[in-house]
């Protein structure tokens, strides 16, 4: 199965997150066979059918190099319009990658990704932060 | 490719076919799909049975054999939200009135003709 993106970026600008307009318009359009090569950090070389090459930029480079790995033998397509990379998975649909030539911004991840974990004292209700406090008034009104 | 044309009536139960693509088979399948992942998607309407699902930035396409109950839900003036459950193929539809979510059974491969149906 495809790995899901690790970072839920709300950055649709290319090189980030693909966005459902960007794929359904590049699933209708005509896309061009490429082959791909892992340039290191988060470059990628798109070679196309007629040997001309593009150096692009993905947010999540190691989720992209995984799908490359793991359906190196699917059809690999770019939409050249939108920036979009599509690679064909068995049974499992096209994972579409954004692209982009100039060097990416900070993603913006979305507020469910900033969740804080682990609680201070102060954070507790009062009733818990004694801990004697609870038992000692039932004990005493008993 | 055989497609089963849209049909209102099989709205009504006359297809008994329990498979991919046509009706979810009671029992087992509901279970399963209760604690199956399932992702926010996206859905458009292709033509014929065929449907683009867009989740977690993959696109695939889909068929049902009721295409028309399918898109009267995603149109529906009480819709909240479509999640697809990739391991079953299975799309939920949630909309505000119902208790629970619609469910359609999807195949991303050839969908099989439909029984008790006179192919027009």
């Amino acid at each position: 199965m495809l790995k899901r993106p690790s970072l839920y970026c709300e950055d649709y600008s290319y090189g980030h997150s693909p966005h459902f307009i960007q794929a359904r318009k590049a699933w209708e359009e005509k896309r061009f066979q490429v082959k791909v090569r892992y340039l290191g950090s988060d470059i990628f070389k798109l070679i196309l059918e007629d040997g001309s090459s593009l150096k692009l930029h993905n947010h999540e480079p190691s989720r992209l190099l995984e799908h490359l790995e793991d359906y190196c033998n699917g059809e690999i397509t770019y939409s050249i319009r939108f920036h979009l990379l599509g690679i064909k998975t068995d049974g499992f649909g096209t994972g579409m990658f954004s692209m982009s030539a100039e060097p990416l911004k900070p993603c913006q991840v979305s507020k469910k990704n900033k969740k804080t974990f682990g609680l201070f004292e102060t954070d507790l209700p009062s009733s818990y932060s004694d801990g004697s406090r609870g038992a000692g008034s039932g004990s005493s009104n008993g | 490719m055989v497609h089963a044309e849209p049909d209102q009536d099989l709205a009504m139960g006359r297809c008994s076919k329990m498979m991919h693509g046509h009706g979810i088979p009671n029992g087992t399948m509901c279970f399963r799909i209760l604690g199956a992942y399932n992702a926010p998607c996206q859905i458009w309407y292709i033509g014929k049975n065929d449907f683009g699902v867009f989740y977690d930035g993959i696109v695939i396409v889909v068929r049902h054999h009721d295409s028309f109950a399918l898109r009267q839900a995603l149109s529906s003036p009480y819709f909240l939200q479509a999640t697809y459950l990739p391991k079953h193929q299975v799309i939920r539809v949630w909309i505000a009135q119902e208790h629970i979510p619609l469910r359609f059974y999807m195949t991303s491969g050839v969908l099989k003709p439909c029984d008790n149906l006179k192919v027009r």
